[in-house]
């Protein structure tokens, strides 16, 4: 099975994100592989150990994405394109999926999983827009993968709005992971000598055949215009005395100000 | 970081490996031709991870249920043989070990920023894939190429654990008195091995099929003391050439050692030949086991520095977390105002002084520890022209770092047991144990006595004090560095001060040695080492804080309208404010404040050790101690 992995780069947002006039500030960042990705990156692993064939790892950044890549080929992936062009920065979803519709259709492919989100933008709309410019089905949200394809169809389990439904979807199609599908192996040292020497293709947006213009910031048909730190957390309340009165107020303000049992 | 859980502290060690030692430059040596340097980066990255996601978690149940001997049988308590699993399959092991027998040929610049994590989170499962490495990376550098293949290949892989079986019950730090005998076998290639060897740390474990002992013992006829002592591979079971166990070696275990710390690190007394039948193969010649002992040794000693500092770094972390989240008191220029609001104990000076000498303590031997590893690095794989000088290095650190990382850290873990009062003495939070665990550090692979009697009878002296001269010069960049801080320039200048006393107080204990005797020579030979410590730690934490000085004017601190040809107008207020904006900026402001408090806080005590030798005062020796009643 030839499984497409979608992985992104993001600020590891453990870390305290501080913003200053508008803009997040850059000094210090981390960037990690988002952890979605880390779950579609497993079970495309998983998929390919229970059966066979090929996991391709692709991003769109700038060099720092290369980590990322990196990383998934240290996890395990067999390969890596990294789309790295300044002409891409900047782009929206649909921008993005352009992109990578290119890159995946330069080859035949059974499957292509993605995150159900990236860690920073929480956006979630790269996947279906991508499943859309591919033509092939999509199943968002996923929490279990048969690892054995039958009759060039895949059996999946997603979280839906009123529960869990059973799918059955056709080959080539494309996923996006929950991050209950697996438990993302770590990257071990094995696996990053490994991935010294597995190939690595940087493209760039004339490699693809798409115009820088529309695509990046020029094609983009939505404008971050500033950021804003989250509100500061009001301090809480302190309630001093014996417990049973504690425990008398704190009911009454559940009850009547939280309303909680409403 | 929380006060409960190990964490590692990426970004102080990413500063020390990138920033202080620039270790990318390593990827032009030949040997380390195919690493880029964000292969490093990841490498340690994603090594910390692994710590803290395998290592740490089994850290407190380890010290709960402890190694266990049952009818000749060891276990390790529940989860260990899984974890060994996974750091083994996972390439842990061998880490640093010969990519020829499946290494990863790691720089140990670069893998000591995941091993000092390994130690501090959960050190009794590290010991034996330490001494397992260890042991495999004496049978790679002294074996036949079939005992490289058929037994260090599997240690590497983690497929066999390994041991150094050195002491017995009548000779611990003086080897040179084992008897441990081997007697060549009429009936084949080997030797019958006889004798009971103890301290044996991993010597008997549930996590793999076999063991491998490195055995040093007596060849039949040979010259008494050290001259006379042989290298021999004695495995638990005998392999076939396939590597398959195919018969008992007459290896008993008699006892574990109930221990203080480390609980989960089965360390053995073994019996070698109760029965006549143990079998041992001798490694490249007979009487050479001293030399090749300490080929192992001395890279030993630098990494059980790194137990030291992983347990102290892991120390500050909680305790610092701690400090900002337990409320007590009031400040104390709140006075006697009892309505005042009560604050985190992190504002009592108190508190603030000892986690400051935690963080430079701990941010001091990283450095000097992460230093003399890289010149391990260079003395093996430099350029050939310039091996010696960082050979000599090593030799002359390694003492200085090991008791730096046994000792001093082990203070500071001490520290973070006080700052968190009572629950500090309970096992409920994870510095009880450190301090535990840590203590071993100051005992096993050479006491931090023998240590200091290395560095002032052997380093110190060789080749005329050669060595000392090179590392004279070495540090001597410093004083050439302005300062843009007015305090930090004069941290320097204490520096120096203290760094030409040390050369003065080398030179009275010489003269002391010489005109009185070997006794007095070295009756404050713990306490020089000390002092050697305290001028390298204060030495590498001034060169970062000069760094950090120049990323917080690269940040924007500084008044530019300040500016002139002197530099950047950087002064206290303006680093401060910079500080304020960011959790980077923070970091390297902190750097300035760490060294400024190691050169007036801690390094002082150099001028008491000073004044000790200069007392020639000899009480010690002459008090009446050996006889009895």
């Amino acid at each position: 099975m030839n499984i497409i992995v979608l992985v992104k780069s993001v600020i590891d947002v453990e870390l305290n994100i501080r913003v200053k006039d508008g803009e997040v500030v850059k000094d210090g960042l981390n960037y990690i592989l988002s952890k979605w990705d880390e779950n579609a990156l497993e079970a495309a692993l998983q998929l390919k150990e229970a059966g066979d064939g090929e996991v391709t790892a692709v991003t769109v950044g700038p060099d720092r994405a290369g980590e990322a890549l990196r990383k998934a080929l240290a996890m395990g992936a067999d390969k890596g394109v990294h789309v790295n062009d300044p002409a891409a920065a900047g782009s929206d979803a649909f921008g993005i999926a352009k992109i990578l519709a290119k890159v995946i259709q330069r080859n035949a492919f059974d499957l292509v999983i993605a995150g159900r989100q990236s860690q920073d933008t929480d956006l979630g709309a790269t996947g279906p827009v991508l499943a859309e410019l591919l033509g092939v089905p999509l199943a968002v949200n996923v929490i279990e993968i048969d690892p054995k394809p039958a009759g060039g169809k895949l059996n999946i389990k997603r979280k839906g709005d009123v529960g869990v439904e059973l799918i059955e979807i056709a080959l080539p199609a494309l996923l996006t992971a929950n991050d209950s599908l697996n438990e993302p192996r770590l990257a071990s040292l094995r696996g990053i000598m490994a991935a010294r020497k597995k190939p690595m293709d940087i493209l760039t947006l004339s490699d693809l055949g798409i115009d820088p213009e529309t695509v990046g910031a020029a094609g983009s048909g939505i404008e971050i215009v500033e950021f804003q730190p989250p509100p500061q957390r009001a301090a809480g309340q302190k309630f001093e005395g014996e417990p049973e009165e504690i425990a008398r107020q704190v009911v009454e303000l559940l009850a009547n100000e939280a309303k909680i049992f409403a | 970081m929380n006060s409960t859980e190990f964490s590692v502290d990426r970004r102080d060690i990413r500063f020390v490996q990138q920033e202080l030692l620039q270790l990318a430059k390593l990827t032009e040596l030949p040997r380390f031709k195919d690493f880029t340097p964000e292969d490093f980066d990841m490498i340690v990255e994603e090594g910390s991870t692994f710590v803290e996601e395998v290592f740490a978690p089994l850290n407190k149940s380890g010290d709960e249920i402890g190694a266990r001997l049952d009818n000749g049988k060891v276990t390790t308590p529940p989860g260990f043989k899984e974890a060994w699993r996974q750091t083994a399959e996972a390439g842990w092991v061998g880490i640093t070990s010969d990519p020829a027998f499946g290494g990863q040929g790691l720089p140990i610049s670069v893998a000591v920023g995941v091993l000092e994590s390994m130690y501090g989170a959960n050190a009794s499962l590290y010991t034996t894939a330490m001494l397992t490495a260890g042991s495999a990376g004496l049978i790679t550098a002294f074996g036949d190429q079939a005992q490289k293949e058929l037994y260090a290949r599997r240690m590497i892989g983690g497929q066999w654990g390994g041991t150094m079986c050195i002491s017995e019950p009548e000779a611990g730090s003086a080897v040179g008195d084992i008897t441990t005998s081997a007697v060549k076998a009429s009936d084949g290639p080997h030797y019958l091995i006889r004798g009971t060897k103890c301290w044996i740390t991993g010597g008997d474990h549930d996590f793999t099929d076999n063991n491998i002992h490195l055995v040093l013992a007596r060849v039949e006829g040979a010259p008494p003391g050290p001259k006379g002592i042989s290298l021999f591979i004695v495995p638990k079971f005998r392999v076939d050439p396939q590597g398959h166990c195919v018969d008992s070696n007459d290896v008993t275990t008699v006892r574990l050692e109930h221990k203080l710390g480390i609980k989960a690190s089965p360390t053995a007394v073994l019996e070698f030949g109760a029965a006549g039948d143990c079998h041992g193969y001798l490694l490249e010649g007979e009487n050479l086991g001293m030399a090749q002992m300490f080929k192992l040794m001395n890279e030993a000693r630098l990494q059980i520095s790194y137990q030291g500092l992983g347990s102290a770094s892991g120390a500050y972390r909680n305790a610092l977390a701690y400090a900002r989240e337990r409320i007590q008191g009031i400040s104390i220029e709140r006075g006697k105002d009892r309505a005042a609001e009560r604050t985190p104990i992190v504002r009592h000076p108190d508190v603030l002084h000892m986690l400051m000498t935690m963080k430079a303590t701990t941010e001091g031997a990283r450095a000097l520890i992460y230093a003399t590893a890289y010149y391990s690095d260079m003395a093996r794989h430099g350029p050939d022209d310039t091996r010696q000088h960082f050979k000599d290095l090593v030799d002359i650190l390694t003492p200085v770092a090991k008791n730096t990382g046994a000792d001093q850290c082990h203070e500071a873990v001490r520290l973070g047991v006080q700052v968190l009062g009572g629950v500090g003495y309970t096992e409920e939070f994870p510095l009880a144990q450190a301090l535990r665990d840590s203590k071993i550090a100051s005992i096993y692979e050479g006491t931090s006595g023998i240590q200091a009697l290395d560095l002032v009878t052997r380093k110190l002296r060789m080749r005329g004090g050669g060595l000392f001269q090179t590392l004279l010069r070495e540090i001597g960049d410093l004083a050439q560095n302005q300062a843009l801080l007015p305090q930090l320039g004069q941290a320097i200048a204490e520096w120096r001060d203290a760094t030409d006393k040390l050369e003065l107080t080398v030179a009275s204990l010489a003269n002391l040695a010489e005109e009185l005797g070997p006794r007095e020579g070295v009756l404050n030979a713990s306490d020089v080492t000390v002092y050697f410590g305290d001028v390298m730690c204060a030495y590498y934490l001034l060169k970062m804080a000069l760094i950090a000085e120049t990323r917080l004017v690269e940040m924007g601190a500084g008044n530019s309208a300040a500016s002139n040809a002197e530099g950047s107008g950087l002064d206290e207020q303006s680093a401060r404010e910079t500080a304020r904006n960011s959790e980077e900026a923070r970091f390297f402001y902190n750097k300035i404040k760490t060294a400024e408090h190691y050169v007036f806080q801690i390094l002082p005590r150099a001028k008491a050790i000073a004044a000790k030798v200069q007392s020639r005062n000899f009480a010690a020796l002459e008090a009446m101690m050996e006889e009895v009643g």
